[in-house]
């Protein structure tokens, strides 16, 4: 893998398409970490770790034990059950481990399967085809463009809480506006030519 | 306008807390509010995901230990997910290439999951698929009204077919940015005028 593949992969998950300004995954996931910035960067090391070792390994089981049996209707199962082994079996080593890590951790535990970014990077991972390492890679750099998109709206969040919003947009609907704002800023990498 | 009024004043007040939740599982589905019939097909596969699920689990729920139903939820959740995209890509092939990864994406809706883990699987077998039947088509409503808004205005189009004879007026609410702005409005639309339903008979 060139260092040209490294960086394109890097920008298009981060900038041109980010998860969650050009795609909606993970928004969900995003107004609820916005409580603390602490469980902002929780969310974040956790996506970055789980999908780093999922997108390559549901990509390794896809082409080597369900395309050559014809089973790829499997793949969603495959993919669901991957992450939930992962994330539970993750969990519990920590505990047993590295208590340390536990306790900061797994207060976004909960989050993790019904975080449709972390599913989402995985089946779009084996969608688009990537080898192994790019599938890890192509998950990395989703879950950094989701931190920085979780990073963005933390900060606007503050000020909003404070400011005098009218009564019917408080809470959900002014964070989805904000959100679209923010999508919008997104919009001027559109068309950026990487090389 | 009182009859729109009247009417946002009615959904509001179906819009009580459990179905607040479900508006906020809608997000993942906004991807694919661009077309009128991509709306609609995502609703519908996601009432029927829910309403299966929701029967499923209320029938298991005397046998599935405590701690092992969320886990439960969730495998149930995928596996209808996975039969509804098969029946999709057996009937209408395009449009399941249109819904491309939203409609496997069913398998993570947090709040959908939550309730049927908590609420469904708590309800005997009728409640809990008529429960779950109405919630879905109310989003499905939901979601066909914001895809016909947002193709309407955003491509000039209604299900493909041409309305505006010149170019789309509004064309930012094709893009993801004008999904999020759009739906935030209606959000806030139904909310006030839930609020002024509550205001007025006390």
């Amino acid at each position: 893998m060139s260092v040209r593949t490294v960086v394109t992969l890097a920008l298009t998950a981060l900038f041109l398409e980010n998860f969650v300004f050009t795609r909606f995954l993970g928004v969900r996931a995003v107004i609820d970490a916005s409580r603390s910035l602490r469980l902002v960067f929780m969310n974040g090391v956790v996506m970055i770790v789980l999908v780093g070792a999922a997108a390559p390994l549901v990509r390794l089981l896809d082409e080597y034990l369900l395309m050559p049996r014809g089973l790829e209707y499997l793949r969603l199962l495959v993919s669901v059950g991957v992450l939930m082994i992962l994330s539970m079996g993750g969990e519990e080593l920590m505990r047993r481990r590295l208590p340390g890590f536990y306790d900061a951790l797994h207060a976004a535990q909960p989050m993790v399967m019904t975080n449709t970014a972390i599913l989402g990077a995985v089946l779009l991972a084996n969608q688009e085809n990537l080898s192994a390492p790019q599938a890890a890679l192509f998950g990395i750099f989703g879950a950094l463009g989701f931190l920085l998109a979780a990073l963005l709206f933390i900060g606007v969040r503050e000020r909003i809480d404070m400011a005098d919003c009218p009564g019917s947009f408080r809470g959900f609907p002014i964070a989805l506006i904000t959100l679209g704002l923010l999508s919008m800023a997104f919009m001027g990498f559109t068309g950026l030519r990487l090389w | 306008m009182s009859a729109i009024r009247k009417w946002l004043e009615d959904l509001g007040a179906t819009v009580k807390k459990p179905t607040a939740a479900f508006l906020m599982s809608m997000c993942a589905a906004l991807a694919v509010t661009t077309r009128l019939q991509d709306g609609v097909a995502i609703g519908l596969c996601i009432t029927v995901v829910l309403v299966l699920s929701s029967l499923t689990i209320s029938l298991l729920s005397s046998r599935v230990p405590e701690k092992l139903r969320e886990v439960t939820v969730l495998l149930l959740f995928a596996v209808y997910t996975t039969a509804a995209d098969m029946l999709l890509s057996a009937w209408l092939p395009s449009q399941n290439d249109a819904l491309g990864i939203f409609l496997p994406l069913i398998a993570a809706s947090g709040s959908l999951i939550a309730w049927v883990d908590r609420t469904a699987s708590r309800m005997p077998l009728r409640p809990a698929g008529l429960q779950s039947a109405l919630t879905g088509l109310r989003m499905t409503a939901a979601l066909a009204g914001l895809s016909l808004l947002r193709e309407l205005f955003g491509s000039g189009t209604v299900a493909g077919f041409p309305v505006f004879a010149s170019t789309a007026p509004v064309r930012l609410l094709s893009q993801p940015a004008g999904g999020f702005l759009l739906f935030g409005f209606l959000i806030a639309a139904v909310q006030g005028a839930a609020a002024a339903g509550r205001r007025k008979k006390p």
